[in-house]
């Protein structure tokens, strides 16, 4: 038997829109560990070379760790000197161009959707049954859109054939009357009784993918493969087209990943893991955010489920007229801005995602939009799956713990409770829950590695790579403002104990040094819900502190901000000083 | 610290690559001079397909229709032309019906390309042809002045630049509007006015360059025919009339403008260039640069967005701003009575 290989060191690289991150994983005390870590703004864009940006964020761990990856002279970045493996994730490339063929709007095109959120697909158009009538037309059209990719989707297990062959024929034309270089790959995920038909018609005249049904039966997605087969082919497109990504190339291919794949992947594996230690009949599971300068990506994970979106930032900018928009990201700045200010911002953001907020004001703005895209994101995934338990209103049901928090307006965030607060706000959780930071944008990494070294995730996530921020307790109750809601009793590991009242209404942070072990006993009112199985359901538990205790938030779901600005202002700024500031 | 970019050149080497998304033709050579709407490649796809239905036409099952063709994939067919027959005592036949190509035979079925879709590519950009990229396009190049702004409407055109120091000053007005002549390129200061837009639209101007535009009017903005370039950004801020000082020079020579941004990440710029055939100081165009004391800069936000200034130092420790966010940072002096100390990320060279 062949004996097992382990890896000594591993060094992970994300490169993002704007910064590329290092992360140096090794053993120490027989124990995968975060050894180091770098970063430098990434070099993508017109006459740059992505292998610049990588190699000055590897120098850059270089210089505030004991490793020395490259030679004096080193040109290239690979082969690097001493670590076992590199790992690359990526989402700063260029969305692919991407057209969406299929049959109904609201199945097999709704379905392709919900596919390209995941990924870094930009979906140019998307036809269905209607596009057919006219494949003189559709001929032409698509030819006039040259997309790099064409993903046809439909097509129950056993269901009718006759629109997906006439897509088959429409492509067969699309690609005998281009020429090679520009022939878009076709990737097909519907009813398998096709594959014969697609591999006779379409295998000749361009590149083929064949994939498991996208939707074999109506309502049942199935993601998985279909996201590991695309996430290859946009790698290559990738491949094609970024100047100096060809040195990131291994011959065994799976070291390199799309962030948002190896993200997704890290998250289905986090809920699986909740699920095997849960024994609950609640609905729970795992929630992952990133808001970074570029993209925003959610992805909620429950039952090895995972539903996931991936939005650039950029797309925002159609929004810059939008009324009702500027207004919610207005209502939620805890800084007296007119509508005017928030547009002038939004656009500078917009025209340069990297720039750091330098006024309050702007601070406050650029923490409010991360509260709507935080917003904007749940409802998408809640919309493109619906297992996840939401409702319009009440918004995210469920109990999710952990929140995985990452990018840089979260991690970057002047206090740890500005932090706190635009996750709270944003997602408005339910229950008890841990918000924990992934400050290196190392969850992707994670989610690339398993598939070389299994042990190095598993210890990482025991590890306190992730920064623990704080535990959340969210009472839900029908009872009246200022009326006591939940008792909260509190055991330090070492101190007095001591109980508190929440009452309706407030928002509440209990200092608890970071690290230390307490002991909560909740006791909510007969109609309070803390998510231990229904209304005035107690529970004890054990926590390890964060680096802002307890907080505990009895504000109402949905949170209710007052009409009038002065009032609103005063109850930003309570709820902020409440949690620290 | 590496940073952006923004072109603000009296004399620079100007290289613009311009290619056509799918091979085909270069319609110019090396060593022409060309105007932005100029032709300078095209790609003839071919298209308008038409199916036949040889297999009804003959009457035969599909799986037979093969053996009766009597024209090849790839053969171009003029209407009337049999396509494929039967012979004998019966002979069956199906003639085309229209021109074309023959593009495919599938299944009792053949496919004609009867059109071209024509793909041309424009120059967009004012200059010689540096180089030829075979198939696809070429490169263009350009001696001149080159002035980059933060945002575009995505339109191009060109025409005789007016720059007056006067309209750079301040905001634009109804009164300044009836001033400017048709085919002109406007360099004005700032618009917070709709009316002013529409007036202009009405003069038949080529193109409109300002400092600052109110937020509002972007969309009236994108509507208008002719190119609109931003220097400083969207807000209510003052202009800045050291951003217009090359145009002001040059006032009354003839001025490309391309309004394209691009994408958000493309490291393109809009842009107004302005051909000239000698000057003082010759540059090279650079994408990013490393920040350096003396530079002139531009900050694209905080208190001083859109404002220029020189770099005066750039301190060694990251600086704690009242914001709480820490950042490496540079000192810049606005004015001779004001200086400013700001992130570097929120700075773009001005070259």
């Amino acid at each position: 038997m062949a004996k097992e290989r382990h890896y000594h060191s591993v060094l992970g690289v994300d490169i993002g829109q704007i910064t590329t991150r290092s992360a140096l994983f090794g053993i120490s005390e027989g124990k995968y560990r975060l050894t180091g870590e770098g970063a430098a703004p990434t070099s993508l864009g017109y006459g740059q070379a992505v292998n610049v940006g990588i190699k000055d964020a590897i120098l850059d761990l270089q210089a505030k760790s004991d490793g020395v990856f490259f030679k004096p002279g080193d040109q290239t970045i690979k082969p690097l000197s001493g670590v076992d493996r590199v790992v690359w994730t990526m989402s700063g490339g260029m969305r692919v161009r991407t057209v969406l063929l299929g049959v109904a709007a609201g199945g097999s095109i709704a379905a392709g959707r919900v596919l390209a959120d995941s990924l870094p697909l930009e979906i140019v158009a998307s036809f269905g049954l209607p596009g057919l009538a006219d494949e003189t037309d559709m001929v032409d059209r698509l030819i006039n859109l040259h997309p790099s990719l064409v993903l046809i989707v439909g097509g129950e297990d056993g269901g009718a054939q006759a629109p997906i062959r006439t897509w088959v024929d429409i492509m067969r034309s699309v690609c005998l009357l281009l020429s090679e270089e520009v022939k878009p790959t076709v990737v097909y995920a519907g009813n398998p009784a096709l594959h014969p038909y697609f591999r006779r018609r379409l295998e000749p005249v361009t590149k083929l993918s064949i994939l498991p049904n996208l939707q074999p039966q109506t309502g049942l997605l199935d993601l998985v493969p279909v996201q590991r087969s695309l996430d290859r082919e946009i790698l290559k497109n990738w491949k094609k087209h970024i100047p100096g990504w060809v040195e990131l190339d291994d011959p065994l291919e799976k070291v390199v990943s799309t962030t948002d794949y190896a993200w997704n992947r890290m998250v289905r594996y986090l809920s699986r893991t909740k699920e095997q230690s849960t024994r609950s009949s609640l609905e729970t599971g795992v929630v992952a955010l990133d808001i970074g300068g570029g993209v925003t990506r959610i992805a909620i994970g429950m039952q090895g489920n995972v539903g996931m979106v991936s939005r650039n930032v950029q797309l925002d900018q159609g929004l810059l007229q939008d009324e009702d928009f500027l207004q919610s990201v207005r209502q939620w700045t805890a800084s007296s801005v007119s509508t005017d200010d928030v547009q002038q911002y939004l656009f500078n953001y917009w025209s340069n995602p990297a720039i750091l907020p330098e006024t309050q004001e702007e601070l406050a703005i650029s923490q409010a939009y991360a509260r709507v895209r935080i917003k904007q994101a749940v409802e998408k995934v809640s919309a493109h799956y619906g297992w996840i338990p939401f409702d319009s209103v009440r918004g995210l049901l469920g109990l999710f713990e952990p929140i995985i928090a990452s990018g840089a307006v979260l991690t970057q965030a002047p206090s740890a409770s500005q932090t706190m607060l635009m996750i709270l706000d944003g997602l408005q959780p339910r229950g008890v829950s841990t918000v924990v930071l992934d400050r290196h944008q190392i969850l992707p990494m994670l989610g690339v590695i398993g598939g070389i070294e299994p042990l190095l995730p598993v210890q990482l996530l025991a590890s306190d790579v992730f920064e623990n921020l704080g535990t959340v307790i969210v009472p839900e109750s029908d009872l009246e403002q200022d009326e006591i809601v939940l008792r909260v009793h509190v055991e330090p590991e070492t101190g007095k104990e001591y109980s508190v009242d929440i009452a309706q209404g407030e928002l509440r942070h209990l200092v608890v040094p970071a690290g230390m072990s307490v002991v909560l006993t909740l006791e909510p009112h007969p109609g309070t819900d803390i998510g231990f199985g229904g209304p005035g359901v107690e529970g004890r538990l054990t926590v390890t502190s964060g680096r802002l205790g307890v907080v505990i938030d009895a504000r109402g779901r949905p949170l209710v901000l007052e009409a009038e600005d002065e009032f609103r202002l005063a109850q930003l700024q309570r709820w902020s000083l409440a949690i620290g500031g | 610290m590496v940073a952006k970019v923004l072109g603000m050149s009296a004399m620079i080497n100007i290289r613009r690559a311009r290619r056509l998304p799918i091979p085909g033709n270069v319609l110019v050579h090396k060593g022409q001079s060309i105007n932005p709407e100029d032709e300078i490649a095209e790609a003839n796809v071919p298209g308008k397909i038409f199916k036949l239905d040889l297999a009804r036409g003959l009457a035969l099952p599909e799986d037979e229709v093969g053996s009766c063709l009597v024209r090849k994939v790839g053969e171009d067919l003029e209407a009337g032309d049999i396509v494929a027959q039967i012979e004998g005592t019966f002979p069956r036949l199906v003639r085309t019906p229209v021109s074309g190509q023959l593009v495919d035979y599938h299944d009792g079925q053949a496919v004609l390309a009867t059109g071209m879709n024509r793909i041309v590519l424009q120059a967009e950009m004012i200059g010689e042809v540096e180089e030829v990229i075979p198939e696809y396009g070429v490169v263009v190049h350009c001696l001149g002045s080159l002035i980059q702004g933060v945002w575009g409407n995505g339109k191009i055109g060109f025409g005789e630049l007016h720059a007056d120091s006067e309209l750079i000053a301040k905001p634009l007005e109804l009164d300044d509007v009836d001033l400017a002549e048709p085919g002109q390129i406007l360099a004005a200061g700032a618009c917070f006015d709709p009316s002013s837009l529409a007036r202009l639209s009405e003069k038949g101007i080529s193109g409109l360059i300002l400092g600052v535009l109110a937020p509002q009017l972007l969309p009236d903005v994108l509507a208008l025919p002719f190119p609109v370039v931003l220097l400083q950004g969207v807000g209510g801020f003052q202009p800045d009339p050291k951003r217009f000082e090359l145009m002001t020079a040059l006032s009354g020579k003839t001025a490309f403008v391309n309004a394209d941004q691009g994408e958000v990440f493309g490291n393109k710029h809009p842009e107004v260039i302005i051909p000239l055939d000698e000057g003082d100081t010759l540059v090279e165009e650079k994408l990013q640069d490393e920040i350096a004391v003396g530079q002139q800069v531009m900050m694209l936000s905080g208190a001083a967005v859109g404002c220029s200034g020189e770099v005066l130092e750039l301190p060694e420790k990251p600086v704690k701003f009242k914001t709480g966010l820490i950042s490496q940072s540079a000192v810049i002096r606005l004015s001779a009575e004001e200086t400013i100390t700001i992130p570097i990320q929120n700075l773009i060279i001005l070259r």
